[in-house]
């Protein structure tokens, strides 16, 4: 067995050394006849560096072949043949492409050294950060603002002429390398203008990072750190985000603090936090795998202080960027390969902030469109046991949460209120996926038939912002019931409406009457029981696919267990 | 002592002094350009056949340098001897009598 490991950032600094040597030793020569072979000596070393080990450094830093992140804690030993296989092609092209350009064989001209191009792109930078601040002071300044567009265009033509020296075979990912010995903002200006594949920008991005958090040479910050507007984060981060595969591929490989303590501006965090986490873009591990260190992080530091470069509104941008993740930090915690327990802090922790409760129900909102989308039937139409459980679990425990935080505010309200919407209507959905389904404009509430809203309108639960909602809770006094009165009401108008039951069907729901929270008996297990027995009333009455959906949501949010728990 | 031969010692004293710079050069510069290049390829930063071969072919270029810079030195001292002979068989051929 073959052992290969790499430390990413450790390896661009490597880089920058093999170049700083050859780029030295391109320089030594003499007329003396007797000075060569010292001549010949210096100029092979030269270009054994040049050609074999930077590309093949380069190779490893575009390809990230053992695709983690690059701490040295991470140092992972691997089988691989597909590193060496890159490297041998990067060592091949760039042979090729150093002889084609040295000898006058390329297009583009004489190849411009990176030490060139990233003097180039500094300057760029610095003029760039002379006008930014021009701006800040004064925003109306046109003749600043005229100066920095026909810079940006500059930049861009500049970027042009670079990228058009890349060698073009169509074998080899080119990575720009000149953008490492720049200035971390001189390179974050340049790479938007770069046509980099998602991988090569969310490399060269991270080690950008990587370099402006960690300062320059001498352990100074960068210059863009201490000036107004976007700093070398913003503008990565905004780049990113436009492009989810790379922001994903991004954030696997940059640290906590590297995300949530270098932007300036918020937005650039939450845009580039959820995008890269979405899951059309990401499946469930690497989700856990971005989110999970920074939920860690933020517990263990607490929410960045009010400092220039700190994500002031961290819980709300995780708490929103975790939202459709939410079963990961409870009944799939172990997808996230971290306990239930570890999950469980980390959803109290941030559900202790308003903002980020707040975040968590705009997210479930946002979320709805997409509830057709999972699967609560296996296609033979029996119900997804594990998701119904998943489902149910994830209700029970953020009703927990915010019960043992104390939290009554109406935001706690509402996000329970957009959970429990949210569950039903996936029940709903997938009992239903083709059938009439209306909108509730009024009450926010998609994926209602009119008949079903009328009903739940009848019984005070259709969660209207206000009153509705609160009627709910005292008449009913969980929202996990709550949840499957709107569910099985949902379902059932939902099939009325296709014309399959009769139209006085949800008639026979009886729920008038009811204890109450001042009443002798428990209004849950009373709903619950009136519940089950309408359910089984309709039997022979519902299609297989119907029925099952009703069973599911009996069964994730009015059993025995839950009753209990609420009554007894 | 003739001019010529003055000048040959000294054209000679210039050449070994700019072997002598190059020697430095490589030595003060190149050569430990390439030991920091070695120091970062350590097995803390990549492992594997293709880093050993790294490390390996930058030794061999240290080494190849090394001799390079000794050649240099070698070059300039005989340069230097070569000169002082010149001075010497001059310094002789002045003091014969007329």
């Amino acid at each position: 067995m073959t052992l290969l490991g790499y430390d990413l950032f450790l390896l661009d600094a490597l880089r920058r050394q093999v170049r700083r040597t050859a780029g030295a030793l391109a320089s030594v020569g003499s007329d003396d006849p007797l000075a060569v072979d010292a001549v010949r000596a210096a100029h092979d070393v030269q270009r054994l560096l040049e050609l074999d080990w930077l590309p093949a450094i380069g190779a490893v830093l575009v390809d990230d072949p053992l695709g983690g992140p690059g701490d040295a804690a991470a140092l992972a030993t691997a089988m691989t043949t597909a590193m060496t296989t890159a490297i041998a092609t990067a060592m091949t092209a760039a042979t090729a492409w150093w002889e084609s350009s040295t000898m006058g064989g390329d297009a583009a001209g004489p190849r411009l050294d990176d030490t060139a191009w990233a003097a180039t792109f500094d300057e760029f930078a610095r003029r760039r950060l002379d006008l930014g601040q021009l701006l800040v002071d004064d925003p109306d300044d046109t003749a600043a603002r005229r100066a920095l567009a026909a810079l940006d265009a500059e930049i861009a033509a500049a970027a042009a002429r670079y990228a058009s020296a890349a060698p073009t075979d169509g074998h080899v990912r080119w990575f720009p390398t000149a953008l490492l010995d720049a200035s971390p903002m001189a390179a974050a200006l340049v790479l938007r203008h770069l046509r980099l594949d998602d991988r090569t920008l969310a490399a060269v991005s991270a080690l950008v990072m990587r370099r402006w958090r960690e300062g320059s040479e001498h352990g100074m910050q960068w210059p863009d750190t201490f000036v107004g507007g976007d700093n070398t984060a913003d503008l990565l981060f905004r780049i990113l985000a436009d492009r989810p595969a790379a922001a994903a591929s991004f954030l696997e490989r940059a640290r906590p603090d590297e995300i949530l303590l270098a932007a300036q501006f918020d937005d650039t965090v939450a845009r580039l936090l959820i995008v890269g986490t979405s899951p059309a873009q990401v499946d469930e591990a690497t989700a856990g795998r971005i989110l999970r260190p920074l939920l860690e992080w933020l517990q263990l530091h607490g929410v960045p202080s009010a400092i220039d470069g700190a994500t002031r509104s961290a819980p709300a941008i995780a708490a929103a960027a975790v939202t459709p993740w939410l079963a990961d930090l409870g009944p799939r915690a172990a997808r996230w390969d971290w306990t239930y327990d570890d999950g469980d802090r980390a959803l109290r922790w941030l559900l202790d902030d308003p903002a980020a409760r707040a975040a968590m129900a705009d997210g479930l909102a946002a979320q709805r469109d997409d509830l057709s989308d999972v699967p609560m039937l296996e296609p033979d139409g029996r119900v997804d046991g594990e998701l119904v459980r998943d489902l149910a679990g994830t209700f029970a425990q953020v009703q927990l949460a915010l019960r043992d935080a104390e939290i009554a505010e109406a935001d706690a309200d509402g996000l329970l209120a957009q959970l429990a919407i949210n569950t039903a209507g996936m029940a709903i959905t997938a009992a239903a996926p083709s059938g009439p389904i209306g909108f509730g404009a009024e009450v926010g509430v998609a994926l209602l038939a009119p008949v079903a809203i009328d009903a739940l309108d009848r019984w005070g639960i259709a969660p209207s912002p206000e009153g509705a909602r609160r009627r709910a809770q005292q008449t009913f006094g969980d929202r996990a019931i709550d949840t499957a009165v709107m569910a099985v009401t949902g379902i059932v108008g939902a099939a009325v409406e296709r014309g399959e039951l009769p139209p006085d069907t949800l008639d026979r729901l009886e729920l008038e009457g009811l204890a109450g929270p001042t009443g002798a008996g428990c209004a849950p297990r009373e709903v619950s029981d009136r519940l089950h027995a309408f359910v089984a009333d309709l039997a022979p009455l519902t299609d297989p696919a119907t029925h099952n959906a009703l069973l599911a949501v009996l069964y994730a949010f009015a059993n025995p267990l839950s009753d209990a728990q609420l009554c007894d | 002592m003739p001019l010529l031969e003055t000048a040959t010692a000294a054209a000679l004293r210039a050449r070994a002094t700019g072997l002598r710079r190059l020697a430095t050069q490589l030595t003060e510069r190149d050569l430990r350009n390439l030991y920091d290049v070695r120091r970062r390829a350590g097995d803390d930063v990549w492992r594997g056949p293709l880093p050993d071969r790294c490390r390996d072919e930058v030794l061999v270029a240290q080494r190849r340098l090394d001799l390079a810079v000794d050649d240099l030195r070698r070059h300039a001292l005989v340069l230097e001897r070569q000169a002082d002979e010149i001075d010497l068989r001059a310094a002789a051929t002045a003091g014969l009598p007329a």
